[in-house]
Parts: structure tokens; sequence; C-alpha cells
């Protein structure tokens, strides 16, 4: 389901359908195995993603923190409009990088 | 220089000539040979140095190669040439008067120095080599290049 | 708003970086000054702190803009001289720049630092803030920005002060709202962006944050709920509010005016929710004026001294991945890029050509470019030491009051300059050897009274360059090494064994304690004990491939000298020939340069017994010929004699050489180790064309010239004659010198440099005189452009006397002979003056007058100031004075922060304006006047150097040519105070700074449409 591939010193995410209580917890999982395999720059793909709940919102909250603890990177890129809008009116893009899709 | 393959046994050695004296160094110990250029006079330095000179940015103490081995200064004409040698990391230069041929000796071939050399110069040979006719000395290159 | 745009961010990191630099070195100085502060000082810290506050604004990096506020406000009531920078003051101020330095270098981060306790230290000691109440809501006028920080949280909610207004305008009711988005959004349905939906239907939402740091990270158990506060401002009353998000009333916190909560909240909040209540308490510790509160103590423990700071971690300096380095390098660069493009083409060309001698030529090319390239960049790394050396002033000041001691640490040799991973290398063993110093060399005030000591240690810094290497010395006079101590340390611990530490001598015994696991056991201190032993700044000096030594003496101190064999190292020499060839003197041994005329030999030198000397203003100097002392030839040839007097740090002597060359800034090459030693010799250098010149070392060539001071005997056998001197008032040091037949005079003060040159030099470059000089294009003046004194003779040999102003050089061309003397006798200012004269002297007889060479710079060329002068002469002005496009500018703007004016003068341009910026008041007023025809509007900063905004528009409003030009000033200080100040001087309009629209419409309005 989620495609990792590896673009220079980063590593990049690609999650498909939506981030919700089920999802999350695995993607969650996955990002956790990354960091823990050593990376430390991570960018959300959130190009397949359609929509966003609160345990999603929650996983990319916890990447943000343990990366920022790792002295990392993370941030979120190919946003759709409504997550981007969604991101930022919870202050999320106050603290990660947020690009959308063009 | 002619590109000589490496025998395992055998030793490549780049000889030249001090006045009429035929002298090798072997190639190993050659970073490069270069014709003469400015060279810049170091006053009070010790006789046998010509002076120094710049090589791609580095400082280089050039040694009149026949002053130190006590057979006359060198000629410094046209086919005078500059034999660099690697010095722990530093460059030090050997001025001489002609590069002659590169050969291949046997190592077990090389005999001591004749008796007859002078005291002041057989420190300065490690070997001789019988070549066409004529003898190749091979320098002891740490004694030449000693500070003493 | 996010992080902008990463250029002008990063523009802006640099800047305040700067900025932040020397501020340290500063407040050390204002805090030695106490309460006699020098204004112009604490402005500079205070524009500092202004401008890094600006620009914090705009980039919306709130927490740097808030805590740099709190210190613009205590320098402000220093230079109102409200507050005296004591000790406690300035240790508060230099607490906060290490904070903010924090932050400028975690830009990314430093909105979520936590600054609370400084910031209420600042406060308290601008005494006008009341302790900060429960929900510690920050007020900052001149933004207008509200920060409520959430609780138990680095988040902060945050609003433009002036939407909550607008929302609240319409009698809505503000609220911050405790959410759990996991637990409220009620599910299934409802989507967040739905949730959000709801909230706007509620009412308007300032601002809203998820309490990213509550959430844990990867590797925690996911929590099971994800806090998300809300500002937001509604007509419905809390109950209504719940309900119509469905939840509960405790989860609203209505606030009131002043946005603090109206209501306790209920301590005990119902349903899962596990957040804190927003009295969650942050009480910052009681502040007490003037006196270290215990918040700076700990907040001194966590911030440890700045050297400390950096030795976590493989111990290097700031991370900062940025250089400075010089234009004209970057000039050689450029070429020799070039270079290499065009020899590669030839190379490529060849070979497609099968052209051998091509090839060759092309390979010569390639190899030379190559190393010159190699060279020029290394150049570029080359930084001073000064840039270690001046983070210990700090260290020693905090170090030695911490244990009780007094200690002056002087600091010499700053501008020796080595390539930067060195400095970096040497950053942590120069720490630690300075602690040692303070912490074992030097005695408390106690013992050292007992010792007859002065109480008052003192610790010594030095630097320098000898024979191609540079030497670092530690200093202190202190209680010493004693040998014995260390040795037996040394057998307790095992090191080593009696029969080895029999043999040792002194040295050696000291040399101990570099083993590794050597720490004299008694002397372990948490100060400088902290695990690294001297064997570590012994390794970390071998990494660097140098040496270390050791010199002690019991009672009188020690002294730790460090030499690194560098295989590079610049310094600046004088170039002299003697015998067609050329040597290079270090300037730093460089005392001055002499010519003595043919007349004047006989006068001047003289001979005592072997020895020749020179009589130099009342000195007698020993001089040696340097072709004599080299042994290159005999006698130098009769006729005018050029002199160079050398020191060897211990005494002086003249060095007759044939001719003086340039001065240049070279790289040292140290000599092979056949000629290594000799002492005349500091190493090499390799010149412009390739070839090598030798470095003579002074004191090594005064040695083998045999020059000692001559006896004091010898001195008293020869009878000098002082020239005439008058009354004894006050000794001036004047440069002499010939305009043609008229001899003239210069304060010897402020000369930088004398140097022959020929007519040629001189070029004319779009009617002014300039000529080439070190690289730069300099501005040549004759005596002629200043005043009437005599006619320069181009057919005699000419000098041309470089002076250094405001940053800049220039030229005065003059006829030889130059000399200096002194004159005993006062300034005569009256008799003699005239335009461009400001005084005159008698000496022996002759009336010599005192060209003024200061006013003539600044009113003969006041556009050098201002404008940019067409053509190539454009390399030599600042380059922060310039016109932007081209055509006259109509528009003038002064400000002093780089980044500002930029800024300002992109928003100007883009509605197609022509802006003349200048970094001050004074240089734009010059500018004004330069451009007193075109421009028609100015835009000022109102905190500016030489000249402020208000004294600008003051000196417009006065000027009657400049009747009905607007004036337009930009400030972060918007009080009403200041706006009064404002209209008192004449500002047609009053803006706050950075607010981009504002600035464009007030143009617009302003700007007149017809000629006035």
């Amino acid at each position: 389901m989620d495609v990792v591939s590896t673009v220079g010193e980063g590593t990049v995410v690609s999650p498909d359908g939506d981030l919700n209580e089920v999802t999350a917890a695995s993607l969650r999982r996955e990002l956790n195995r990354l960091v823990a395999g050593g990376c430390r720059e991570i960018v959300m793909d959130l190009a397949r993603i359609r929509e966003m709940d609160a345990f999603g919102l929650g996983v990319l909250c916890a990447a943000r923190t343990t990366l920022n603890r790792e002295k990392g990177s993370f941030s979120v890129i190919n946003a759709s409009p409504e997550l981007e809008t969604l991101l930022r009116r919870t202050g999320l893009s106050r603290h990660v990088s947020i690009s959308t899709a063009e | 220089m002619q590109q000589l393959e490496e025998d395992d046994d055998l030793l490549l050695v780049v000889t030249f000539y001090v006045g009429n004296r035929l002298l090798g160094i072997p190639t190993e110990k050659i970073q490069e040979i270069i014709k003469i250029g400015v060279i810049t006079d170091v006053p009070h330095a010790p006789g046998h140095i010509i002076g120094i000179l710049n090589l791609r940015g580095r400082i280089v103490t050039v040694i009149d190669l026949g002053t130190r081995l006590s057979l006359g200064s060198s000629q410094r004409g046209e086919e005078g040439r500059i034999i660099i040698l690697d010095d722990g990391g530093e460059s030090v230069g050997l001025m001489v008067d002609r590069i002659a041929d590169v050969i291949r000796i046997d190592p077990q071939e090389l005999t001591p120095p004749p008796a007859n050399m002078k005291a002041t110069q057989s420190d300065f040979f490690d070997t001789v080599y019988r070549f066409q006719g004529g003898l190749v000395g091979l320098l002891a290159v740490d004694a030449v290049l000693a500070t003493d | 708003m996010d992080i902008l745009d990463d250029e002008i961010i990063l523009g802006y990191i640099e800047e305040s970086r700067e900025h932040l630099a020397d501020i340290e070195t500063d407040l050390l100085t204002i805090e030695e000054q106490g309460a006699e502060i020098n204004r112009d000082l604490v402005n500079k810290v205070f524009r500092a702190a202004h401008t890094i506050k600006g620009g914090a604004g705009f980039l919306n990096l709130t927490t740097i803009k808030e805590l740099s506020h709190g210190v613009e406000n205590i320098l402000d009531m220093i230079r109102n001289r409200a507050l005296v920078p004591s000790r406690e003051v300035v240790t508060l101020l230099l607490l906060s720049f290490d904070k903010l330095r924090d932050m400028i270098n975690n830009y990314r981060e430093s909105n979520n630092c936590d600054i609370g306790a400084i910031a209420a230290e600042l406060a308290a000691l601008a005494g006008g803030a009341a302790p900060p109440e429960q929900q510690e809501v920050r007020e900052q006028p001149e933004q207008g920005e509200l920060v409520i920080p959430l609780p138990a949280s680095d988040i902060a909610i945050r609003v433009p002060r002036s939407d909550l207004e607008r929302a609240t305008s319409g009698g809505g009711i503000p609220y911050l709202l405790a959410l759990d988005l996991m637990g409220d959004v009620p599910r299934p349905g409802v989507s967040l962006t739905d949730f959000i939906g709801m909230l706007d239907h509620c009412g308007a939402v300032l601002d809203g944050q998820v309490a990213l740091d509550l959430t844990g990270g990867l590797d925690e158990e996911p929590a099971e709920l994800l806090p998300f506060f809300v500002l937001m401002v509604s007509s419905l009353n809390s109950q209504e509010l719940a309900a119509a998000l469905n939840i509960s009333p405790d989860k609203i916190i209505p606030l009131d005016e002043s946005v603090s909560p109206v209501a306790e909240p209920n301590p005990t909040p119902a349903g899962s929710s596990c957040i804190d209540p927003p009295e969650q308490e942050f009480t910052p510790p009681p502040a007490r004026t003037g006196s270290l509160s215990p918040v700076a103590d700990h907040l001194r423990q966590s911030t440890p001294p700045v050297a400390a700071d950096h030795q976590g971690g493989g111990g290097s300096l700031l991370p900062e991945s940025t250089l400075r380095i010089n234009v004209s390098l970057l000039d050689v660069l450029m070429n020799l890029a070039g270079e290499l493009v065009l020899s590669r083409n030839q190379l490529l060309q060849a070979i497609l050509r099968g052209d051998q001698g091509g090839l060759k030529a092309a390979g010569h090319r390639i190899n030379s470019v190559t190393s010159e390239l190699q060279e020029t960049i290394m150049l570029t790394r080359m930084q001073p030491i000064g840039t270690i050396f001046n983070k210990f002033t700090r260290v020693v000041r905090d170090l030695s009051r911490e244990l009780g001691k007094e200690i002056n640490l002087v600091i010499s040799g700053k501008e020796v300059e080595l390539d930067k991973t060195i400095i970096e290398g040497l950053s942590d063993p120069l720490t630690h050897l300075v602690r040692n110093a303070v912490d074992h060399g030097i005695e408390n005030p106690a013992e050292r009274h007992r010792s007859g000591k002065s109480a008052g240690g003192t610790v010594r810094l030095h630097a320098y360059h000898e024979a191609g290497q540079v030497i670092i010395e530690i200093s202190d006079d202190g209680r010493g090494i004693d040998p014995e101590k260390v040795v037996r340390s040394a057998l307790g611990k095992g090191l080593i064994t009696p029969e080895q530490a029999r043999p040792l001598s002194d040295k050696d015994k000291r040399f101990l304690i570099m083993m590794p696991g050597f720490s004299t056991a008694d002397q372990v201190t948490d100060i400088s004990g902290r695990g690294v032993g001297m064997d570590v700044v012994k390794t970390n000096i071998e990494k660097l491939n140098g040496l270390m030594d050791i010199e002690s003496e019991i009672g009188r101190g020690s002294l730790f000298q460090i030499k690194l064999p560098l295989t590079l190292a610049i310094i600046p020499c004088l170039f002299v020939e003697s015998s067609g060839r050329r040597y290079a003197i270090p300037q730093v041994s460089v005392v001055e340069t002499i010519r003595i005329g043919e007349a004047q030999i006989a006068d001047r030198i003289q001979r005592v017994g072997d020895a020749e000397v020179l009589l130099l203003r009342g000195e007698i100097i020993p001089i040696i010929h340097l072709n004599e002392a080299l042994g290159i030839s005999a006698a130098d040839a009769a006729g005018d004699l050029n002199l160079v007097i050398v020191t060897n740090g211990v005494m002086q002597y003249g060095m007759v050489v044939q001719q003086l060359h340039d001065s240049e800034e070279i790289v040292v090459k140290p000599l092979g180790r056949h000629v290594r030693h000799l002492k005349e010799y500091a190493g090499a250098t390799i010149m412009g064309d390739g070839q090598v010149a030798l470095i003579l070392d002074a004191s090594g060539l005064a040695h083998s010239s045999g020059i000692a001071t001559i006896s004091g005997a010898a001195r008293s056998e020869l009878k000098y004659q002082e020239p005439q001197r008058e009354a004894v008032g006050e000794s001036r040091a004047l440069l002499t010198f010939y305009n043609g037949s008229q001899q003239l005079s210069v304060p010897l003060e402020l000369v930088e440099r004398v140097e022959k040159i020929s007519a040629q030099a001189i070029e004319y470059v779009g009617g002014r005189r300039v000529m080439q000089y070190h690289g730069q294009v300099m501005p040549v003046m004759e005596v002629g452009d200043i005043t009437s004194a005599g006619i320069l003779d181009e057919e005699r040999d000419l000098v041309v006397i470089v002076f250094a102003f405001a940053g800049r050089e220039f030229g005065l061309a003059a006829n030889t002979p130059v000399d200096s003397l002194e004159c005993g006798s006062a300034v005569d200012g009256e008799t003699l003056r005239q335009e461009g004269i400001v005084g005159s002297v008698i000496v022996s007889g002759q009336t010599v007058l005192i060209v003024d060479i200061v006013a003539a710079v600044t009113s003969w060329h006041p556009e050098w100031f201002a404008t940019e002068i067409q053509g190539s002469v454009d390399t030599y002005l600042p380059p922060t004075v310039r016109l932007r496009t081209g055509g006259a500018p109509n528009i003038l703007l002064a400000e002093d922060s780089d980044f500002f004016r930029d800024q300002v003068s992109r928003i100007i341009e883009e509605q197609g304006y022509s802006v003349v910026a200048c970094p001050d008041g004074a240089l734009a007023w010059e500018a004004l006047n330069e451009h007193e025809e075109s421009i028609r509007l100015v835009v000022s900063d109102i905190e500016m150097p030489n000249l402020d905004g208000l004294g600008l528009t003051r000196k417009i409003r006065g000027d009657s040519r400049f009747r009905g030009l607007p004036v337009i000033t930009l400030s972060s200080l918007a009080g009403e105070e200041n706006m009064a100040q404002g209209d008192e001087a004449g500002v047609t309009r009053y803006l706050v700074k950075l607010d981009r629209d504002e600035l464009v419409e007030a143009i617009a309005a302003l700007y007149p449409t017809e000629r006035i």
C-alpha cells in the first residue's frame, strides 16, 4: 500500500487511500521502522491521500516530533488543497513544511 | 621518457651526467624531472645549494649535485635538468648536466664503489654498475640530501 | 504565516549574526565603563537588537522578536541613563544575547523556544511590566500580535491584535477552546475538515494549533487524544457554543478584553480529556531587581559561557556554514575560473586536431591555473585568530568571578590569520589552557597578596608569526607549575616509576602533565576538570601538526606555547629590492619607511665605532645595508637612501635597501630543510609572476649582522644635536612633504603609508584622479585641489601618501623628500589660516604649513560618499550606497539595516521609482544635496548612526530648497511620544515599519504629481 522510495538523502513515503484510525497505525509503524533504521529525512507524499482524520494527523505530529528530536527533518508534499487547508488550520503548517500538488 | 615494463627483478634507473660522470637514481625515488628555470638565490645558504624555485606552488630547494659530489659545479647548460626527489614529504631538486637513458639493472650485478674513489665521494655512492663499457654510479640519495 | 523565502531569511540570519558577533565585546566594554556610558557604543548595541527585532517581526520569528524587544528596552533605559549597566544588568544582557544567538542559529525552531524566564527577568529589570498573569499573555504593541502559550506545551496561539479587535468589535466574545480532535469530533461521518467548518459556523476562528509536542513520538504508544487549541470569537455564549459543537462546556474558556480567562475553569473536566486546565501554573520566580535572581543563575548554568557551549559533540565552533570572504579574492577566483575554461577549450581543440604542441601548451596552462585556483581557494578559508580569542574575554570574566579571583585578560595578535579548520581545531585546546590558567594558574587575591603580588592576576593570549610558523602563547603570572608536585602526582598515579622519574629535568617533569590519565588530584575542579586532560589538549594540537611547549617558574607564572608549523599562513609584507633581488619583510616587523635625501645623509647617518646609525626623531637606531648583510654585493650606490625601520619586538633598526616596493598580502611558504636553519629568513613566497622571494626575518637578520643595541657608553659618545625646539608644548608628529618647492605637512597619525609611485600610476577616469592600489582603485588628490601652495612637480619623484578614512583609502600625491618630524611647538592655527590649511608650525626657523586633509576629503569629494561613479571606477565605494537603477533618483531612502534597506528599496522600485539608498542620515543628506534636482520624496528610518531620521528631517525642513519635500519615516517605535517627536521635526507621515501596503500607499499619496 505504501510506497517508500529513497530520493537523495531522504526517504519519500507515499501512502495510498485515506489516513484514518485504521491506516494510521500501520503508517506509524512504517515510519517508526524507517527512523529506527537510521532515516532522518522523511518526506510525506500525500498525493494519493483523499482524506485524513485526527489519527492521521496524530501520526504526522508524531513523525514531526520524533524527527525533530533526532535533529532530522519531516515535510509534507503534494497535499491537495483540502488537506493543505486542514494542515494549516490545525496549525501543523507552522511546524512542518507543507507543499501542495501543482 | 619511454615506458619500460617493470620486471620484478630488475631495477629501473634513470641515468644522467654530472660533468662527464654517469650517475643513476632508481626511478621510484624520482618525482619528476624539470628543465632549469628561474632559481632564486638564497644568500648564506651552504655552498652546494643553488637556491629555491617554485614548483606548482611549492618551494623546492635545488642542490647542485656536481658541487655536492665535489665533481665541479653544474654547467647549467641547455641540457641541464633538475631531478626532483621526494624527501620525506618535501621536494628537493638535484641539478645535473644532462639526462641519459633509463636502464634496467639487475640488482645482483651491482658492485660496491671502487676503492680509488675519493673518500669524500664514496659516501654518496651506494654501488656501481657496469654498463656498456662504463660505470654508472648509483647515488645514495639519503646521503646526498643529508643536511650535515 | 510560514517561514518565508529562504533567500530572504538567510540574508536576515547573516545580518543578525554579524550584529551579534561583536555584541559580547561591546557589552563587556559597556560594563567596564559603568556609569560613564559611551552613548555611541550603547546605541550600537541598541541598534543591533532593534534591527534583529525588526527583521524578526517581518519574518514572523516571534520569539526572537520578543526577546530582542525585551533587550532593546533595557538598552534604551541604559542610554537614557535610567539604568546603570552594572554587572548584573550586563550579565543578564549577555545571557539574553546568547539566547538570541541560539535562536538565530536555529531559526526554524525559534518560535518554539521558551524564553519565559529570561523575558520575565528583562521585564522585571525594566521595572515596567507587571509579573505575568497566569496565562502569561504578553502584549506586543508594535506589531500588535497576541501570544497565548498553551499549558505544558511549547506551542502558542498567535493572532494579530488587529484581527482580534476587528472580530470582537461587533460584540463577539473571544474564547479559547481546548479540544481533543480524536475525542471531540463525532464519528462516524464528520471529517476534520467538516469539524473545522463547524467552528467557522459558530464564529470567527482566529487561530488553531495542535499541541504538537504533546502527541509523543513515533516510537511511543499512539496518544489517545490530539490536543487542539482554538482561539475564536463568537456571539454565542459558552453554553450555546458547546451545544453547537457538541462538546463539553468545560472545554470552552471565555476570555475577557485583556484576553485573560474570566472564570476559574473547572479543575476536573468531564470526559476522557486529560488536558490539564489552563490554570496549569507557570509561575516565574519572583524577580528581584538589581540582583541576580535564581532564574538567571539557573539560566547561566544551563547556558554555560560560549566556550563550553561549543565543546559538546566534537567541539566545533558555531555551525556556521557560511564564510565571509574578500570580494577581491572572489574576483581572482572568477578570473581563474575563466582561465580554466579557456585552457580546457584549448585542450579539447588540441586533442581533436591531434596537435601535440597544442596539447603541451594547454597542459601547462591548466597546470598552472589549477594550482593557482587551489591556492586562492585555500586563501578564502583564512580567518583571523581574533574570532576565537575574543570569546575568551567573556570566559575569563565569568570564570574569575565564579572563583572569586581578579583576572585581567590581555590579548594581542588578533589579526594573525589561520585556516578555518585550524582555528576550529584550536578552539578547544585554547579554551582548556585559558581555563587552566584562570583556575589553577592564578592564585586568589589573598594568596597573591601574601606572595607580595598584585591582587589581580594577568593572563595573556598572544599570537604572532615567526619563521613561517604561527605561535600562540598563553601565559599567566600565577603560581607556576611545581615540577616536584607533578612528579609526585605522576608517581602516585602509577604513570611513571621512580627510576624513570630520576633523570628527568624540571622541564621534562612539567611535561608529565600531558601524560594521559594525569590531572593533579587536588586540582581537579568542576570548572576545568571535566574529564578533559592536558593530554587531550596535546593530542588536539598534534592533530594540527603543532607542537606544545611549557615554560614555568614557581611563584612567577607559566607559559604554554603552541607552535603551528603551517604550510599556509598569510601575512601582509612590504617588498623591497636590493641588487636586483626582491625580498619581503613582514609588515608586523616594519615600523616605517624613510627616505633620506642625499644632502641630509651626513646629518642623519653617523658612525659609532664600526656601526652605522641613524638619527631618527631623537633616537639612535643602528642600521644595516641589506645587500651587505646578505653578502650579495658591496655598498649601495650614492644618492638618496631608502630605509626600512624594522623591529624584532625588542629593538628597532634600519635596513638600507635600494628600492621600496608595494605592500602585499602574501602566502608564507616554509623553506626546505636544507635552508630552514638560516635565521635571516622566515620563509619564502611566490610572487605574482611566479618567482620566488625570500621573506626576511627581522630578528634573524639583526643577529647575523651582528647588531646589538648600542651600549650606553657608545650612545653617550655621540653628541646629538637636537634641532631647535620651541617651547615644550604638546609634541606633534607631522609628515612633511613637498608640493613642488613648497614644503607642507599633514598630521602623521592620519597617514597610513607612503609609497613611491611613478607619474604614470595616476590615471584619470571620468574626470577624476585615481590609481590602482592593492587591487583596488583609490582616489588620489593633489595639494592643488585643497589649497594653493606650490605646484606638484610631475617630473620629479612622486610619492602617494595614503590615508585611511572611514574605512576607505585616499591618496595625496606629493613630491619627495618625505620626512617625519616632531614639532615641539604648538600649532599656530591663526596666522596662516586659509582654505585647506589648518595651521602652521615653525621648525628650525622654517614655516611649515599643515594641510587640512580631513576637511579636504569630506568637502572636495562628498559624492564619493553618496553615489556611484559611472564607468569602471565603481569598485571602491561601499556597496551599500548606490544608485539602484539608471537615471536620476527620485526617492531618497535612509536605512541602516542592510536587510531592510534592500527590502524597502525593492518595494519602492517595484512601484516604478528610482531610489538612492543610504546607510545613515549623514550620507542621506549628502545624497540629497547631490540629487537636489531629482529627489521628490524621502523615506527614512528613525534609528540610524551619524544622523538619525528626526535629525535628517529637521535638516530638510530647515533648508528652503527642500520646502515641501515629503518625508516619510519608518519606525518600529510607534508610540504616541514618538509620533509627537516626528510631528515636531516636520515628518510628513509616520509609518510603522514594513507594512508594505501602507508604504506603497503613502508614497503614492505623497509623491508630488507636478514639479514644485
